[in-house]
This record gives structure tokens, C-alpha cells and sequence, in this order.
């Protein structure tokens, strides 16, 4: 009855499935891992094809995977949310949900369908399945297991595939923001503090194809963070972002995002974090991130 | 063969994982591997030995591994298998001995399914420098910490110092 890859090439569809839970060290329960693997293209071209052979009563007792991936997508998004909020504690909201929306983006979703061997088992019209029925495919999954296995399971294989995926990437490349020294001056207003002041540190090369300057970025002649830029505008943007970066603590010597065991003590928050038009350097110094 | 030519046909890379794999928790990549041979053949008696004896322990050991056993009459007897990743890999095993076989099955189960390539480095990092890049003014004579600022001679110093480490 089923036409996906597996069968097509002769494979068994349930030492597939079964094989699928055990590889991912998840127990699933068998009809809700079926229900999330089957496409609602596939019950329409299955019921076509009956039909087109004479039965006049396919008796299809199936059901496709889109409630699972409603469940599923609820349980990532609110996952993620809960765990990037107590993992970056000094990251305003608007950067959580930048992080959260690149996470459930089909790229990513997709990504972690193909890389767990959704591929093979998908029952769905075209094949390959396209990314949209991937990702969800991959939320229906997710809903399968929450069906299947207690909620802190779960939640550990939403961090285990999801999450795992911020590891490496820059997160100030996924959030970004536009006009930094402007939000530095907002910031800075708002603790109480001076104005930023960019001031050229060292500057080589000028008029040639390999200019570059140094800025640093001072508020009541402080010293706050410094960039680099072939143009003092773009050397002002970015020192901007590096005082942006060391006051949300995402700079590349930051602290990695838990994982196994510093993760499972992690506790969520699901208040959300301090918005970036109230961000202040007083309002986050009690935070202590761990 | 030269590094070069090797490097001309097969590439090179650094160390990855697929899908982040072992940050969160290890998933073996090997998704499933057919035992292809024949049940006559002198030349697959390797493989039955193999079948009748070890199948059954590696099938327990590894659930996540979906194991086929395909017998072709009169056929050369090989191992193929099939990674997570779309990766693919064929060994024949003509003749071989079921000690070899289990050697074999041992090389495939372990592997990430990428192709064999050369290793730029046996590590990898996503963060080269923590630091930041390198620029004309990362390393500065420490004498300049000392420098009373503003001050009339300093350009001429630092100058005079670029001269000296330059």
C-alpha cells in the first residue's frame, strides 16, 4: 500500500520505522509515528489510484500528519523560546524571536527532517519530498513524540535537533540589527549614561584600496567596544555592534548554549525578556547567566 | 600520487559532522545495510559463515541499523550500505573470510557516510580566534600603555615604533 522510497525499493516499511525510534534513542508509539509520516497529497493520489482501479470503496482508514504538525510546531516554538531566553538572558526579545523564526524557517526544519532520514519514510506524493513537506513532516514527528513519551523527553529532542542547530552559527548574523548606533544611543539614554561617542583610534592606508579604521565607541569616557571598517562609517556601524554584542554577551567568547546535562538543569523561563526599546544596562544587572 | 593530483580528484575538507551530530546526543549514521551473496558459490562462503554466525549479534547490537540479506544465484557477494545523509557505500566481498566480513561491517557501521576525503586538520573549530581578527595594530609595542595622552611627540613615537616592528 505504501509508495514511499522505502517500499519502492523493496525496503520494510515497519523495520524502517521501528529502526527510525531506535536510531534517535526515542520510543515512539507506532500509529502516531505513522499518522506524522503520512502526507495529505498521499491519501488523495492513494484514493485516486483505487479508484482509477475500480474500487469502488478504498477502505483508506488514514489519517494525514496535520494536526501532529500543529502540535509539534506549538511544542518547538515554545521550546526554543523557553530555552533561549534562560541560555541568553541578556538577549533582548526581539533577538530571541529572530533566533526562534531562523529555527523554525523550512531551511532549518528541513535540514534536520533530511538529517534524521525522514527522506525514505515520508508518505507523500512527489519524491524527493519537497522541503515544506519535510519541515512538516519533521513537526509532525516532533507532535508524535509528545504523544508518545513524557514532555522532558521531548523537550530534550527538541534541543538535541532544533536547538543543536544555533551551534556555530553567529548569532548576530541571524538577528540583525539595522541601525546599531542608534539603538546603543537608546540604550544608553535609557541606563542614564552619556551619549556614545565614536572616536577614531587608528586609521592606516587611507585613499587607497586598503584603507581601514579603527574606532572606539566612548560613553562619558568610558571605553565601551571597537571595530574595524574600510570607511570610518562602516568602522562607527560596526564598533556599534561590538558594544551591542558585549552588552547582550553574544561575542564570540561568549559561553556556548548548554547541552546534555547543563541543559536538562536549565530551568525555562516562559516570561518574555526584556524588549529592546526598555533595555537598559541597570534593568539587566541583576541577570546572572550561568 | 602525488598530494596534489589526490587533491585534484578526490578534494579535501575539514573534520564535520552531519547535523551537528553529538552536540545534543549521537545518532549512528549508518541507516541501513543489505547482505548481498549467493547461497552455492564457493565464493560467498565468507558471507553464509558470516550470516549464520555473526548476523544476528550485530542486528541486536545495532536496532537502528535496518539489515537485508538478498541472495543471488551465482553472483559475487558484497556489502552495501546506506547513511543518513544520502550517503552511499559498496564493498565487495569476493572470497573474503567471515573474520574480514565482520571487519568490513565494522568499517561501514562506524562511518559518518561522507566520502573518504583528505583532512585538512584533524580538528575544527567554528571560532579560529576569539579574539577578533588580526589587524595592522593587534601587536603594538607595550610601550604605548604608558603614554601620557594628549601628548605632542606620540604620533611621532608610534611612528617610529610601526618603523621597528614592521
Amino acid at each position: 500500500m505504501s509508495t514511499c522510497q522505502a517500499v519502492m525499493s523493496g525496503w520494510n516499511y515497519d523495520a524502517e520505522l521501528y529502526a527510525f525510534g531506535k536510531r534517535l534513542q526515542e520510543e515512539f508509539d507506532g500509529d502516531a509515528l505513522r499518522e506524522a509520516l503520512t502526507d495529505a497529497s498521499y491519501i488523495t493520489k492513494e484514493m485516486q489510484r483505487q479508484q482509477e482501479l475500480g474500487v469502488s470503496d478504498p477502505g483508506l482508514a488514514m489519517s494525514n500528519n496535520k494536526e501532529l504538525a500543529a502540535k509539534g510546531e506549538t511544542l518547538i516554538t515554545q521550546y526554543c523560546f523557553g530555552y533561549l531566553r534562560a541560555a541568553l538572558p541578556l538577549l533582548p526579545e526581539e533577538g530571541i524571536s529572530a533566533l526562534v523564526d531562523y529555527l523554525l524557517s523550512e531551511d532549518v526544519m528541513s535540514a534536520v527532517g533530511y538529517g534524521i532520514g525522514l527522506r525514505d519514510l515520508i508518505l507523500c506524493e512527489e519524491h524527493p519530498p519537497s522541503s515544506s513537506t519535510m519541515a512538516r513532516c519533521f513537526h509532525a514527528v516532533v507532535g508524535a513524540l509528545s504523544v508518545s513519551s513524557p514532555a522532558l523527553q521531548c523537550q530534550a529532542f527538541v534541543r538535541d535537533f532544533v536547538v543543536a542547530q544555533l551551534v556555530g552559527k553567529d548569532i548576530d548574523a541571524i538577528w540583525k540589527v539595522e541601525n546599531p548606533m542608534g539603538v546603543l544611543a537608546d540604550i544608553l539614554h535609557q541606563s542614564g549614561q552619556g551619549e556614545p561617542e565614536p572616536r577614531l583610534i587608528f586609521q592606516s592606508g587611507q585613499e587607497t584600496l586598503q584603507a581601514v579604521y579603527h574606532v572606539g565607541v566612548y560613553s562619558d569616557k568610558k571605553f565601551m567596544g571597537s571595530g574595524y571598517g574600510e570607511t570610518v562609517e562602516t568602522a562607527v556601524k560596526e564598533a556599534a555592534h561590538d558594544v551591542l554584542r558585549k552588552l547582550f554577551q553574544i561575542t564570540d567568547s561568549a559561553n556556548p548554549l548548554p547541552f546534555g546535562k547543563d541543559a536538562d538543569v536549565l530551568p525555562l523561563k516562559t516570561e518574555a525578556s526584556v524588549s529592546l526599546d526598555n533595555w537598559s544596562i541597570d534593568k539587566t544587572k541583576n541577570i546572572i547567566s550561568c | 600520487m602525488t598530494t596534489k593530483t589526490w587533491s585534484l580528484f578526490w578534494g579535501s575538507n575539514f573534520v564535520r559532522a552531519p547535523l551537528q551530530n553529538g552536540v545534543g546526543r549521537y545518532v549512528q549514521q549508518l541507516q541501513r545495510i543489505t547482505f548481498k551473496f549467493c547461497k552455492t558459490h564457493g565464493g560467498s562462503k565468507g558471507m553464509r559463515e558470516y550470516i549464520e554466525k555473526e548476523l544476528i549479534g550485530f542486528a541486536r547490537e545495532n536496532p537502528g541499523v535496518v539489515v537485508y540479506v538478498k541472495p543471488r544465484r551465482h553472483r559475487s557477494p558484497c556489502l552495501k550500505a546506506e547513511y543518513l545523509n544520502g550517503g552511499e557505500d559498496y564493498i565487495s566481498t569476493h572470497v573474503n573470510t567471515c573474520e574480514d566480513i565482520v571487519k568490513w561491517v565494522e568499517y561501514l557501521r562506524g562511518r559518518s557516510g561522507y566520502p573518504i576525503e583528505r583532512l585538512r586538520k584533524y580538528h575544527h573549530t567554528d571560532y579560529p580566534s576569539i579574539q577578533g581578527p588580526w589587524t595592522p595594530w593587534t601587536h603594538r609595542h607595550p610601550s604605548i600603555n604608558f603614554k601620557e595622552y594628549p601628548c605632542v611627540s606620540c604620533h611621532l613615537i608610534i611612528v617610529m615604533v610601526d618603523d621597528k616592528l614592521l
